[in-house]
């Protein structure tokens, strides 16, 4: 494996005064704070985690280019869809309800003139976040179980009829568009904050609130990324599998 | 029907002003203003009592012949609340919301030029609507409110093609893509009300 930014005998905690933005990702994987020197071996090894897994994800993390290495491609796809269902997981519990938080606040420390204008954007971002929310709920009912009936039809050379019927339906293509349009509702978000919103009371609430929804933005940015540019491309290369050998 | 918009906002003047001394002044001080403006030039009363297609009129009282006080309302009808009046203390000028005298100072002039086409400036020009044109307002309201590009293209008898421009246009200048953050930005300026927003 050539050198990467972030390796197996780095201490863990090294990883993240280099990246401080890596702590969700640990969280995701069921790390927590408090493991003094260890190095990430050590801690991958303690929690029972696929050290080298661990390294993909971190290190693409890092560095948005590290995906052309399709290292990700060797993995089992069970481990990517846990993955991914812990991110989602992350967003639905953690991290949405701190931006309602955020919001809740900002609208209650409004002035009169900034309510209604504050209650605008309070409104977009609940309009948005049941939209993110159904996207990752319909991932995690119809996609990822697709994904594990695909993965056992290619292991067993089992294929149901009702696998074959569901490759026509061609899931993964809406998924590009799905996240298209989450990506332009959550910039649009920040945007008529930054530029349209009128001067509001409380600034500081508001700043952390575009910090957070910076941070999001990433966040899920890398997340797409996994999913499109790793599950995504392992899917289709199953689907083409079974549908030859079907035929 | 629908007025041509242009696309580079220029705002259409006519100087309705005799002096060349005045007419040139009056056109230095609105290219200091930094407006874009095209300009032409009556200086026949008969040729005013036609009105004109400009956005705005700047009136030298001389032109005015006698009864001034009934020549000048028959023009008010015609520019309706587009005209600036460069008068005199002695006349008549109630009917006219922007009149400039002689004995204004150079500041008094300056911002009574500013306030006659701060009206466009917000519209067309100005840095209050991020650059958007009338037209491009109105396609966003349409948006905002919910209609369709078919349907808005229906209502303002233009091609789906020219709404589509006009939309691709609208983002790049406000950076906001999504139909639901267009209505968030019309509402917070006023542009519809809540209630008419389509479910």
């Amino acid at each position: 494996m050539k050198h990467l930014p972030i390796y197996a005998h780095m201490k863990l905690a090294d990883a993240i005064h280099l990246n401080y933005l890596l702590l969700p990702i640990i969280g995701r994987f069921g790390i927590e704070l408090g493991f003094g020197n260890k190095t990430i071996k050590e801690v991958c090894e303690e929690k029972e985690i696929n050290l080298s897994f661990f390294l993909e994800i971190v290190n693409s993390y890092h560095n948005k280019d590290y995906f052309a290495s399709e290292e990700l491609q060797n993995y089992p796809l069970t481990l990517v869809v846990e993955y991914l269902i812990n991110t989602h997981n992350y967003y639905i519990d953690v991290k949405i309800p701190e931006l309602e938080e955020m919001l809740n606040s900002f609208l209650e420390n409004s002035s009169i003139e900034n309510k209604s204008n504050n209650k605008l954007i309070t409104n977009f971002f609940e309009e948005y976040k049941n939209e993110l929310i159904n996207h990752l709920k319909q991932e995690e009912t119809s996609l990822f179980p697709y994904t594990f009936e695909l993965d056992e039809a290619n292991k067993t050379k089992i294929v149901p009829s009702s696998t074959i019927e569901k490759i026509s339906e061609k899931l993964v293509e809406k998924e590009h568009d799905d996240h298209n349009d989450l990506e332009e509702k959550l910039f649009d978000l920040k945007n008529l904050i930054i530029k349209f919103l009128p001067p509001v009371k409380r600034k500081d609430i508001l700043e952390k609130l575009l910090i957070e929804l910076f941070r999001l933005e990433e966040d899920l940015e890398d997340h797409s990324r996994i999913e499109e540019q790793v599950l995504i491309p392992r899917i289709i290369q199953i689907e083409k599998k079974i549908i030859a050998q079907s035929v | 029907m629908h007025k041509v918009y242009k696309n580079n906002h220029k705002i259409e003047v006519t100087l309705a002003i005799e002096q060349y001394l005045l007419r040139s002044g009056i056109q230095f001080i609105i290219r200091q203003l930094g407006l874009d403006a095209n300009f032409h030039y009556i200086t026949d009363i008969e040729e005013l009592n036609k009105g004109t297609n400009d956005d705005f009129l700047i009136l030298h009282h001389k032109i005015i012949q006698k009864p001034k006080a009934i020549n000048l309302k028959k023009i008010e009808e015609f520019y309706r609340g587009k005209i600036l009046l460069i008068g005199n203390e002695t006349m008549h000028a109630e009917l006219f919301d922007n009149v400039i005298y002689p004995s204004d100072k150079e500041l008094d002039i300056i911002q009574k030029i500013e306030q006659f086409f701060s009206g466009i400036k917000d519209k067309e020009t100005g840095e209050k609507n991020e650059g958007i044109s009338t037209r491009e307002i109105d396609i966003l309201k349409h948006v905002a409110l919910g209609y369709s590009n078919k349907e808005i293209a229906d209502k303002l008898f233009i091609s789906i093609n020219t709404v589509i421009t006009h939309r691709k246009n609208l983002t790049e200048k406000l950076g906001i893509k999504t139909i639901s953050g267009l209505t968030v930005y019309a509402l917070m300026n006023n542009l519809i009300d809540a209630g008419d927003v389509k479910p």
